[in-house]
């Protein structure tokens, strides 16, 4: 093997057989880039139409009409926007991982971009989970953090993301990137159970103070409610930025082709 | 389901005034800093997603303007 | 396929026999760790002696995962690697003396020089057979997992430290359990987490050579 040769190929020379969409039927259509780069577009404005519509009315639901808590007081409000954080980070992961796999097993380089283009987001959930978790922390527990088991593997997970993201962006070659990424976030997904039952298993044994992660509220409807918009409106936020991102990654990965150069955005 | 009666009237007894609202009984840091963590992450987020379109799309051009007419190989 | 094994393994023991420096950095760097916390610490014996088996288990973690990015580097650079994966030879089997061949240079001596640590900590003696048994099961699941961040990083620039970021949410269930087992105050209360370390590790040998096959054949390619 020539080690001296530059370690990228073109990108036009990744062909694979989604690159005719006329060939293919039905939704296996958008597995060309081509389609997929429209589709995304559209997509995109959707989600993001229904991330404002189900945001706001999640925060006015949840700020505004849900009743105060008996225990925390106001504080527990943050639960609207840390509990749908913290779902989504773990989600995230797994659609990633999912959309990788695919990508390395069926060789469509679309899907591995679209794992590409959900890890950022996925890795900025799971700050925000943390983060917004230490300032509910603070006045509910009297800590900004404790190493609680779901703390500490939600941290863990943040690692994960950022590995899976430092090993693609080490990578010149993008298909190799592709599948390396694949086959880290498998291990991950399957090291996740693992990593949670053995931060589990650590914290039962050093038990410190007792802290009772149990005492969330008992949930009243309109709080329920609140929770449920403010989920769907951060899950549709998700997407709309995952889809966005990856009309970015299409159009940087595949410069050379005649469709992207032809786009009416390239043409100006 | 009665709901809009019933929102209406939490709605004022949650928040007798604006200062009720913006105090969060206290915990405004927490609650207020929340929220505006989350939006900040959020909208850099889409500030840097356009960022890189842009770079995306003058890359994209400078690909077609060497190589013009070219056919995907 | 045996006699392929141990010939794979002495030749590996034989390269490392002609570069001691590797062998040696290693347990220098473990060493090093097991001085810099009491200088850190203080010299309250009665802490130094509760932190003992974390301070070993957290060297011996670092020490692991600085050392990985040796596992594939020096026969990929000379054609060697390639040329084993086209060997008949089952590729997993291959990666296994390897791992083993690492874990005699890397992963031995350290579990030979905790037990001089742990009598500089004050550790009591009958803590020793629990504390080598759970570094032993320990630096086995660290280069098993290693090496498959070795694979997927082989060739790429950011070496140790990508490896690191890789590598280090695979390790926290080993260290989870091993440190427990040394931090056990006996034999009886190490037990279940020795076990549970040992599943771990016979998952990893199950597992690991067939990941790391895979990620480099991708390596490779």
């Amino acid at each position: 093997m020539d080690l001296t040769a530059p370690q990228t190929k073109p990108a036009s020379l990744h062909r694979d057989r989604t690159d005719h969409p006329a060939h293919a039927r039905g939704w296996r259509a958008y597995a060309a880039p081509s389609r997929a780069y429209a589709l995304a577009g559209k997509l995109a404005r959707l989600f993001q139409l229904s991330a404002l519509l189900f945001g706001v009315l999640g925060l006015y639901v949840g700020l505004v009409l849900a009743p105060t808590d008996h225990q925390q007081g106001e504080a527990y409000r943050i639960i609207f926007i840390h509990v749908p954080a913290a779902w989504l980070s773990m989600v995230i992961y797994v659609v990633m991982a999912g959309w990788a796999i695919i990508g390395w097993v069926l060789n469509t380089r679309l899907s591995s971009m679209m794992a590409r283009a959900l890890a950022p987001t996925g890795a900025l959930y799971t700050a925000l989970a943390l983060w917004t978790g230490a300032l509910w922390g603070r006045p509910t527990w009297g800590a900004w953090w404790v190493w609680d088991a779901r703390l500490t593997s939600e941290l863990i997970l943040l690692f994960l993301y950022i590995g899976f993201m430092a090993l693609q962006a080490a990578t010149d070659d993008p298909r190799r990137g592709d599948k390396a990424g694949a086959m880290l976030a498998l291990v991950g997904v399957i090291n996740v159970p693992i990593i949670y039952f053995s931060v589990t298993w650590w914290n039962t044994l050093h038990q410190g103070a007792s802290i009772s992660f149990k005492a969330a509220p008992t949930m009243a409807t309109p709080m329920l409610l609140g929770l449920l918009l403010c989920t769907l409106g951060l899950w549709s936020h998700a997407a709309a930025t995952a889809l966005t991102r990856l009309r970015r990654i299409v159009l940087e990965r595949e410069a050379g082709a005649q469709w992207l150069q032809q786009l009416p955005e390239v043409r100006t | 389901m009665n709901l809009p009666m019933s929102l209406h009237l939490n709605w004022s007894t949650n928040w007798p005034t604006w200062q009720a609202f913006f105090d969060m009984g206290g915990y405004a840091l927490y609650v207020w800093g929340s929220v505006l963590v989350s939006w900040v992450a959020l909208t850099w987020e889409a500030w840097t997603l356009r960022q890189g379109r842009r770079l995306a799309l003058q890359r994209a051009r400078d690909a077609a303007s060497r190589h013009p007419g070219r056919a995907a190989l | 396929m045996i006699t392929i094994l141990i010939a794979l393994v002495k030749r590996d023991l034989k390269l490392a026999a002609r570069r001691p420096v590797e062998v040696l950095t290693t347990l220098f760097f473990f060493a090093m760790v097991g001085a810099l916390f009491p200088l850190a610490v203080g010299a309250d014996k009665e802490l130094l002696r509760r932190m003992a088996p974390a301070i070993l288990w957290v060297g011996a973690l670092l020490s692991a995962m600085l050392s990985m990015n040796r596992l594939f580097v020096a026969d990929f650079m000379d054609g060697t690697l390639e040329q084993l994966l086209l060997s008949p030879c089952p590729p997993s089997l291959l990666i296994a003396a390897k791992v083993l061949s690492h874990w005699l240079v890397a992963g031995l001596p350290l579990v030979l020089l905790a037990p001089i640590i742990s009598i500089q900590f004050g550790l009591a003696p009958e803590a020793l057979p629990r504390i080598t048994l759970s570094l032993v099961l320990g630096t086995w699941a660290f280069s098993l997992l290693g090496a498959i961040g070795a694979a997927l990083t082989l060739g790429l620039r950011g070496g140790g430290l990508l490896i690191a970021a890789l590598v280090l949410p695979l390790y926290l269930p080993a260290l989870i359990f091993g440190a427990a087992a040394a931090n056990a105050a006996n034999a009886f209360d190490a037990t279940p987490h020795l076990q549970l370390l040992a599943s771990l590790v016979a998952a990893c040998l199950a597992l690991s050579p067939w990941a790391t096959s895979a990620a480099l054949k991708l390596s490779l390619d």
